[in-house]
């Protein structure tokens, strides 16, 4: 049974708590950040240490659903729960698969990939669009404009493959049912600030003639349920400070990534993350720096204090599906380490005492 | 040791017990009301204060999907607070009981995740039925019985407190082709019409002898003309017992299509005349508001009426939500009106009992402005005052433009505030004071200025503790979950597990909300 560290020495749980809540308690500007292969109960109790700690808590969606957060904020969304997908007559691809069944071929689903650069679609779509990256933006504007029963003159549409978006247009405008499935949690290199809010757009302006959905696809075991639990903790879906006025949002300011580059925290507690997966060099860098406080089925190197905890596969609790759903998660095989949850309510405790 | 507390000298306004402003003290043992407790028992002073039972509020909207999608479309402003801050800014009002009105079948483990973390006041919701696939069907084999059980397998699936019906079937057809049927048009491609619906559940309620009735948010709100609907509905319903939630948006008069006007004077009258029906008035107040709602027709109708941001969102096998950030006007005609119906309904009220408090939080306003509702119904010189600040036409033809004279008195706040919503909802133990109630009170100051006084309690005891003091939190304790139990045949499970294998992506298991899965999340 792997246990807890303390500076690389295997340790007690509950002598290994204290010491990580001496260290995170002494730090200035301590960092929250992972939460996303974590049960709703141990985003709780994450949100919990932060408030007592006066953390900032962070998620890697800031980064990766940054554009989404603010197109939402701005524009707000027109969702379905992925079972609604059965009506569908039309999935477009934006540069991605899906993960729903229901838009899997079938008879009475025409399936469109729109493929930009090297981000593709499903192998099997009925139907292929190409763009290279830059074009995307662009396209994405004129089918709005081909929704709204407008025309793109040449200047405008410059190299865009303008026919093959006005049938596209046509048909999310005349299907009974359309969905639209994004990445929501692109790579670094596909991150734009703009696609969300022109997809956001896009399906609006369709809706308004036909019924259309955006689904985005999201990464990780539990992202939904992190933005949900610090949503009703907190107000706020990520990048949130805990002070003396209460939780505040700070979408870039508060982001991990900025704060690890700026050398910003002084202490970090790892919840439910691999971070390296989400930080960019330099921030992994900063990272390795910086005291850290890790909870996790595998040890991470270079953590002050490592806390031993049953893998999220093996940790019973609630999650939410990526179309917001919350289910029971009910692991077929149990862990003899206590979840994430039950070790951070013993940090809590060791933080109030 | 037991926990004591005798609350003394406080002018108590207690109206299931007949009590208008008697001074008697009220003895609290181990969060209950008692007969009388040891001389040594501490007291809290209550001399020259007004004590009333915790206040209940039968229709909101705090826990669940589409409330979390409210506070996150709106992070710049607080019309929907977090849930602790729910917990807590109800109980520093001198509320302790909420029920959020709409949560979905398959949003149900969602909302309890909520109400886990809300902390102080005693919570619950009511299950959304009467656009799903589960009644739908079960009306089309024709079974009111399987409507019963499906009732029955809902409320106790999802552990709710009682059934909620949002313009029955309207959700379905909006969905499927927006479509708008009248009471008596079939659903597309159905059989099946909102008159059967709400008829079905309606008996399906009190068949199972739900402690609330059916609670019914009418067809058509918001449009003008609407009040023809919930009139034939109240007919529809005769002789079953009925909740009609946010009364107000569903009183006007006007040619469909055109500027809707008040005939709240009507459905005053058909309340006076319909003792089956009791009704929230969903009081519109000028400021920020947040519109959502599980008729997701009005979502898209307030887009497209103000351009402001919007979350719609569709739920297999149920109906949807819509969410669109919303602002009330005094110079607004329509808004005008609309304040004005409500205050109609509130002073033209035949029976206290039968037409309690509400803004529909955050629909009409938000819930904080409760204080300032009840000034508006007890003081008329502080009215005519706001009568005169709002656009005159919104007046026209109501009858606040007559002048009406009513000032609600103490009691009678009591009344709309405590006893009857917790009477309504079939909650033994709430609304008021006598031996064995929860001992949920609030001592308010009182003050020339009934805003101020409701505003800020002197003191708020939770099942009798001291949990909130001038206007802040001295403790924070953890309500209840309220839940109902009705029974249901088993057999139903197999009828809803063959539309759940045909349509759904899940499992009728993922729909049971456990044991463990309600109650304080610490």
């Amino acid at each position: 049974m792997r246990r807890s560290t303390v500076d690389g020495q295997p340790s007690e749980l509950d002598a290994a708590v204290a010491v990580a809540a001496g260290l995170l308690r002494a730090a200035r500007q301590p960092l929250v950040y992972g939460l996303l292969d974590s049960t709703v109960e141990a985003q709780r109790a994450a949100v919990a240490v932060a408030r007592r700690l006066g953390a900032i808590l962070d998620t890697p969606a800031s980064a990766s659903h940054a554009g989404s957060f603010r197109a939402f904020e701005r524009l707000g969304a027109a969702l379905a729960s992925r079972g609604e997908y059965r009506h569908a007559e039309l999935a477009v691809f934006w540069a991605c698969g899906s993960d729903a069944s229901e838009l899997a071929p079938r008879p009475g689903l025409a399936r469109v990939s729109v493929d930009v650069g090297s981000a593709r679609g499903p192998a099997d779509a009925d139907t292929r669009l190409a763009l290279e990256p830059d074009q995307e933006i662009p396209a994405l504007l004129a089918l709005r404009a081909f929704a709204r029963g407008r025309r793109v003159d040449a200047a405008q549409a410059g190299s865009l493959p303008v026919e093959a978006l006005r049938s596209l247009a046509r048909r999310l405008v005349s299907c009974g049912y359309g969905v639209v499935v994004c990445d929501a949690d692109p790579a670094p290199a596909r991150r734009d600030a703009c696609r969300a809010d022109a997809l956001t757009a896009l399906v609006r302006e369709c809706h308004r003639k036909s019924r259309v959905r955006l689904s985005g696809l999201r990464r990780g075991s539990n992202p939904v349920g992190a933005e949900n639990v610090l949503t009703w903790l907190t107000g706020f879906p990520a990048s949130v400070r805990f002070g003396a006025d209460g939780p505040r949002y700070g979408p870039g300011e508060f982001a991990a990534e900025t704060l690890l580059q700026r050398g910003d925290v002084d202490a970090v507690l790892l919840v439910g993350v691999e971070p390296e997966a989400h930080l960019s060099n330099e921030a992994a860098a900063q990272l390795a720096r910086v005291p850290c406080v890790a909870l996790g089925a595998v040890e991470r190197e270079g953590a002050r204090v490592f806390l031993a905890t049953s893998a999220f596969g093996a940790t019973a609790g609630r999650v939410f599906r990526g179309d917001g759903v919350a289910l029971r998660h009910a692991p077929p095989q149990s862990s003899d380490h206590p979840s994430e949850a039950t070790v951070l309510a013993r940090l809590a405790e060791a933080l109030a005492s | 040791m037991s926990e004591r507390l005798r609350i003394t000298g406080g002018r108590v306004y207690d109206p299931r017990h007949a009590i208008d402003g008697a001074i008697r003290d009220i003895c609290i043992e181990d969060g209950r009301v008692v007969a009388a407790l040891p001389g040594d028992a501490p007291t809290l002073d209550a001399a020259g204060l007004v004590v009333m039972p915790g206040a209940v509020d039968i229709h909101s909207h705090v826990a669940g999907p589409k409330v979390n999608l409210a506070r996150r479309l709106e992070p710049e402003r607080r019309t929907v607070p977090t849930v602790p801050d729910t917990g807590r800014l109800y109980t520093l009002l001198g509320y302790t009981t909420v029920f959020d009105a709409a949560v979905p079948l398959l949003g149900a483990r969602h909302a309890h995740l909520e109400l886990q973390d809300t902390p102080l006041v005693d919570k619950g919701f009511y299950v959304l039925l009467g656009n799903d696939e589960f009644v739908l069907a079960a009306l089309e084999d024709g079974s009111d019985d399987a409507v019963r059980d499906v009732l029955g397998w809902a409320v106790r699936a999802s552990r709710a407190y009682g059934v909620k019906v949002v313009n029955p079937g309207g959700g379905a057809a909006w969905k499927a082709a927006r479509g708008t049927p009248g009471l008596d048009d079939a659903l597309p491609g159905r059989r099946v019409t909102p008159r059967r619906i709400l008829t079905a559940l309606a008996r399906a309620a009190d068949a199972l002898a739900l402690p609330h009735p059916m609670h019914l948010h009418c067809s058509n709100l918001g449009l003008a003309g609407n009040a023809t609907t919930t009139l034939d509905t109240i007919a529809a319903l005769e002789g079953r017992r009925v909740h009609l939630a946010h009364l107000q948006f569903h009183v006007y008069g006007g040619e469909p299509g055109g500027r809707p006007t008040s005939r709240a004077r009507e459905l005053s009258a058909a309340l006076a005349a319909h003792a089956n029906v009791s009704a929230d008035v969903g009081q519109v107040m000028f400021g920020p508001a947040t519109t959502m709602t599980a008729d997701a027709r009005v979502g898209e109708m307030l887009h497209d009426l103000t351009g402001r941001k919007w979350v719609d969102a569709d739920l297999e096998l149920e109906g949807g939500c819509g969410v669109v950030p919303y602002e009330y006007r005094e110079r607004n005609v329509v808004h005008a009106m609309q304040w004005a119906a409500g205050l109609e309904l509130l002073l033209l009220s035949p029976d206290p009992w039968r037409l309690v408090l509400s803004t529909d939080h955050p629909n009409g306003g938000t819930f904080l402005s409760y204080p300032r509702l009840l000034r508006l119904l007890m003081d008329r010189a502080y009215r005519d005052e706001q009568i005169a600040r709002v656009h005159p036409q919104g007046l026209e033809g109501t009858a606040l433009r007559d002048g009406l004279a009513r000032e609600y008195s103490l009691y009678e706040v009591a009344i709309v505030t405590r006893a009857a919503p917790a009477r309504l909802l079939g909650l033994e133990h709430k609304g008021h004071l006598g031996v064995g109630a929860d001992a949920d009170v609030a001592l308010y100051a009182p003050d020339a200025n009934l805003e101020t006084m409701f505003t800020t309690p002197r003191h708020v005891l939770k099942a009798g503790r001291r949990v909130a003091e001038d206007g802040a939190i001295r403790e924070e304790t953890w309500g209840r979950t309220l839940q109902a139990t009705p029974p249901f045949d088993p057999a139903v499970e197999r009828a809803l597990g063959r539309v759940l294998a045909e349509a759904g992506s899940l499992s009728l298991e993922d729909y049971v909300v456990g044991a463990d899965e309600i109650g304080a999340a610490r």
